[in-house]
């Protein structure tokens, strides 16, 4: 009995014993044929999708009227006639209200008289009357015989002069006086040539430069009075009224604004990072934060062709390139004034095979992407076609999903053994993770 | 509601007049007939002495390879994609913890794990069995725990001899059998199935069922709806994505 018991127990130990022999041998033989090879270097990977690819930059910018007309003061004066208050809608010719012109009406009238005044200064020059050229004709005549009387009377001395008969005193005066009587006959004969064929040269020019003179300050003075009758240019929305009724506003003082709030458009400042996706003509999104939930359209209608300092900090300079965008559609809800938020649609491709942005390297100046292929990196070219700033399209050498490399390091070659890490966050437009 | 049935009943434990040594009861447990040294144990339970051997065996098993898990830590700081790179003091210091967790987690990791499940069969012994002390089910759970000790000594065998990128794929689970690096939830699955944990929990149902002298069967299914819950938890509610190191 009890040899047989211990039969059953030895027998019982020795299967137990083989199991036990068994497990652990196939645990390290196992364990010893998986670790034949190394662990794989941890690597992300995505698959390649054929989805939509979009691209957008963002930027803030502040909403203004397209089109507007302000009106200022050209000089001190006082307001004496309001006729809008903000929000009143005008027409194009329409009175909005008048300054105080009576200090520019003195000047107005003075300018006027000055201007007239050169004017028959000119006209006298040029067209005298007949009664003074007779006159000056006269005065020639006459300072001609007495030059020729003064010629024989020096002839006379002369003589009697050379006979002893005259003093040398009294023929210096003779020819004293004849000089004298030469310049008052050239004098009278110049005058009468003036009236006869009027001004020439530079005394004509320097005539006609007085009265253009006169004529700009009339102009000037004239424009001013103008200015002082506020009068609308175009049909429009009353956005500012600026001043009170009697108020005196200084020169350069803004007082009426008027524009059209149906057509606004934004100005704002791109990145120069962002600058160079952007081409006129790009969908944009508006959003304000006075309208939430709510979404504008634009389009981009000009691209600065210079960049501005925007910022300067002690990191540096923020550069930007302004940027307009014409706001499209309904506009309710819009004010001139607003800050907005932009978002230009640089790239928008129905279907595009794509892998992140950072799956793709560049190796012997050539594009390339790692190919997970039974846990293995397999480097193979590709050809990339439009890309976002998440993710690039790839034309050729991969296929729709193949797995690939996100950002390789520098230990991943072609052929390493690689391990697949998932947790890649879903990229917005870009290709999703395994 | 009584659990103890007379259909299978384990039989009672006979009274020894000896005491077994802590390595007839070790052989017993492991090769020799678990039941008779079960009832041994269950019969004169002498903690000390078993607790103090696994403790400074597992102790042991963890000190040869802290070198290793040192080095695994650094590497896989600096493999994790996306990583940011830390400056090699941050990365040194990682990896010193590593070590240091690992060595505090072998004394404390066990003794924790025989705790709670001496405490689950203590409350399953509530409503079940005959009223069994607490001590004497913290000795059941202890030398129950031998064959994942025998795991331990093994794993240590093969980290030794494997490169520090592998310290992570040296395993006795059944996740062994499935092929390449893939983490996916099967694997999480059958890394949590152990042949030697599974013996362990065997080693426990005999031994819970000599102590609150219940049957096997109510035993058994009591302990393996506890593990496959376990399991399932493990399984499914580890994130994938936070698993790497293969």
């Amino acid at each position: 009995m009890i040899l047989q018991r211990l039969r059953l127990v030895s027998r019982k130990k020795l299967i137990a014993g083989v199991l036990i022999l068994g497990l652990i041998v196939s645990v390290v033989a196992l364990n010893m044929a998986r670790n034949k090879q190394q662990a794989g270097i941890p690597v992300k990977t995505v698959k390649a999708e054929i989805k939509p690819i979009q691209d957008n930059v963002f930027a803030s910018g502040r909403v203004r009227l397209c089109a507007k007309q302000e009106f200022y003061t050209f000089t001190g004066t006082t307001v004496q006639e309001l006729n809008v208050s903000p929000g009143d809608r005008v027409s194009k010719g329409q009175v909005l209200g008048r300054l105080n012109a009576e200090e520019i009406e003195d000047d107005y009238n003075e300018a006027k008289a000055n201007f007239i005044a050169q004017e028959a200064s000119l006209n006298k020059a040029i067209y005298p009357r007949e009664e003074e050229v007779e006159q000056e004709r006269a005065n020639y005549l006459m300072a001609q015989a007495d030059y020729r009387n003064a010629q024989k009377n020096y002839e006379r001395n002369k003589l009697m002069y050379e006979q002893g008969a005259l003093s040398a005193k009294d023929f210096d005066e003779a020819e004293l006086d004849l000089a004298v009587k030469e310049a008052a006959y050239k004098i009278a004969e110049e005058k009468l040539r003036m009236k006869e064929t009027g001004p020439v040269g530079h005394e004509l020019t320097s005539l006609q430069a007085q009265i253009e003179q006169a004529r700009y300050q009339l102009e000037q003075e004239e424009n001013k009075l103008s200015k002082t009758v506020l009068r609308a240019e175009m049909d429009g929305v009353v956005t500012a009224v600026e001043v009170a009724l009697g108020d005196y506003v200084q020169p350069g003082t803004r007082l009426i604004t008027i524009g059209d709030t149906g057509q606004l458009e934004v100005t704002a400042g791109v990145s120069e990072a962002d600058s160079g996706r952007l081409r006129p003509g790009q969908k944009v999104k508006v959003t304000t934060a006075v309208q939430p939930g709510r979404e504008y359209t634009g389009i981009l209608q000009s691209v600065s062709p210079g960049a501005v300092v925007a910022k300067t900090s002690e990191r540096g300079s923020q550069v930007e390139v302004p940027v307009i965008v014409k706001i499209e559609g309904d506009t309710e809800g819009l004010r001139p004034g607003y800050t907005v938020d932009l978002s230009i649609t640089t790239l928008d491709k129905d279907s595009a095979l794509v892998v992140p942005y950072e799956a793709v390297v560049e190796k012997e100046g050539a594009k390339k992407v790692f190919v997970v292929e039974n846990g293995t990196a397999k480097l193979r070219n590709v050809t990339i076609g439009v890309d976002s700033a998440l993710a690039t399209e790839i034309i050729t050498g991969l296929s729709e999903g193949e797995t690939v490399i996100v950002s390789p390091g520098e230990e991943v070659a072609d052929g390493s053994r690689v391990n697949e890490v998932k947790n890649l966050p879903a990229a917005k437009g870009g290709a999703g993770t395994t | 509601m009584e659990m103890q049935n007379s259909e299978n009943p384990v039989p009672q434990p006979e009274a020894k007049s000896y005491a077994m040594g802590l390595w007839q009861r070790i052989s017993g447990v492991l090769w020799g007939g678990p039941k008779i040294a079960f009832e041994n144990i269950v019969a004169l339970p002498n903690t000390s002495g078993i607790v103090i051997l696994l403790l400074v065996l597992n102790l042991a098993l963890v000190i040869p390879i802290l070198p290793k898990i040192k080095e695994y830590t650094i590497w896989t700081i600096q493999n994790t994609p996306g990583a940011v790179d830390l400056p090699a003091a941050a990365v040194n210091m990682a990896a010193t913890w590593a070590a240091a967790v690992s060595l505090a987690g072998s004394v404390a990791g066990p003794l924790l794990m025989w705790l709670v499940i001496a405490g689950l069969l203590k409350l399953f012994n509530t409503f079940s069995g005959e009223k069994a002390p607490f001590n004497c089910l913290f000795a059941v759970t202890a030398y129950s725990y031998l064959p994942v000790m025998l795991a331990g000594l093994i794993r240590t065998a093969l980290i030794m001899t494997t490169p520090a990128q592998n310290f992570a794929r040296v395993s006795t689970s059944l996740a062994l059998l499935l092929p390449g690096d893939k983490i996916d939830r099967l694997y999480l699955i059958l890394s949590q199935v152990d042949p030697f944990f599974i013996w362990s929990l065997a080693l426990l149902v005999i031994g819970g069922s000599v102590a609150m002298k219940t049957a096997y069967k109510n035993t058994a299914m009591f302990i393996g709806v506890l593990w496959i819950v376990y399991v399932l938890a493990l399984g499914f509610l580890t994130p994938i994505n936070k698993i790497g190191g293969l």
